[in-house]
């Protein structure tokens, strides 16, 4: 894929797949990848980021004598997901205005 | 995959435990549910450990860096921009890039560090001749003082000047390195984000299913 995805948006994917269920890393990573261009390697920081400002917490749960840390969505992870969105349809709309060639009031 | 892993954490020394546990974790149960046992395979996964580990490491540093900024004093920024250019450049030898590409990042790295080296040597050059002025001056009106009053009180007067002058200056010239410091530092990591490569994980194709 030649377009490369922001950190925003790419926090607000994660979130958004974490609004509709809890994932562990390697299902979250699969279920990206049926959709955009990603990577555990890129994957792994924006979790932690998402860890540390408090939008998402963790807890293990045993799977065939090892643990599965699962990702879940906090509150203020929720208001960040609305705010991403929001910031989203305002660019896109944007960008696809200016991709065809639309709205060229000043021209 | 535990030989893979193995070679991954001991080569994150520079994070501290409970960080280090966590990223090899991760990579740990991201194996595990992949179903990825050979050690070829992982290399094929997520490249060699020591690619991954430059990259986690190099992306420790400029989040860190991202992180920070505002929140840290100039002088702490100014350290981790160092670190942040350090692990880029660990980061570069690590990864296979064709070497066309290589050499015109050396030479830009060469070319930004000799740029900055320069300008720092140009401002120490200039303070300490002033200091040496100053201190001169103070000298030489001490000296002095016993034979010409006035003379005496001039060159003293000059070099308390030139010293409280320089005083004052103080901050801005630390504000100024420190400036250099964070601009070569950015350089640095934009040069980092143009140029690495991506293994084929990250190029997105699913090779294990």
């Amino acid at each position: 894929m030649a377009i490369q995805i922001s950190s925003e948006l790419l926090d607000g994917c994660v979130l958004a797949c974490l609004k509709t269920q809890d994932y562990y890393g390697y299902a979250l990573t699969q279920r990206l990848q049926a959709s955009i261009s990603v990577s555990e390697s890129t994957l792994y920081p924006v979790l932690r980021r998402l860890k540390k400002n408090d939008w998402v917490t963790t807890y293990d749960q045993a799977y065939q004598g090892r643990n599965r840390r699962y990702y879940q969505l906090t509150a203020t992870g929720e208001a960040q997901l609305a705010a991403i969105q929001k910031e989203w349809a305002t660019y896109n709309q944007a960008i696809n205005t200016l991709l065809q060639g639309q709205g060229g009031a000043f021209a | 995959m535990n030989n893979y892993l193995a070679k991954f954490n001991d080569l994150l020394v520079q994070l501290n435990d409970s960080e280090r546990d966590e990223v090899v974790e991760f990579y740990r149960e991201y194996l595990l549910d992949a179903q990825i046992q050979d050690y070829d395979d992982c290399v094929a996964e997520l490249g060699t450990p020591k690619q991954l580990a430059r990259k986690v490491l190099a992306d420790y540093s400029i989040r860190f860096n991202e992180d920070l900024e505002g929140n840290l004093s100039k002088s702490q920024q100014s350290k981790a921009g160092i670190r942040a250019i350090w692990w880029v450049i660990l980061a570069l030898i690590s990864t296979p890039i064709t070497i066309p590409a290589l050499l015109f990042i050396l030479v830009a790295l060469v070319v930004v560090a000799s740029v900055g080296f320069a300008l720092l040597v140009g401002i120490a050059g200039v303070l300490f001749g002033v200091t040496v002025l100053g201190i001169a001056m103070l000298i030489g009106g001490v000296g002095i003082i016993t034979q010409s009053f006035w003379a005496g009180c001039f060159y003293l007067g000059s070099g308390l000047a030139i010293i409280g002058a320089e005083l004052l200056i103080a901050p801005l010239v630390i504000w100024f390195i420190n400036l250099i410091i964070q601009g070569i530092s950015v350089l640095v990591q934009r040069l980092y984000h143009r140029f690495v490569k991506k293994n084929r994980a990250e190029r997105g194709g699913r090779h294990h299913a």
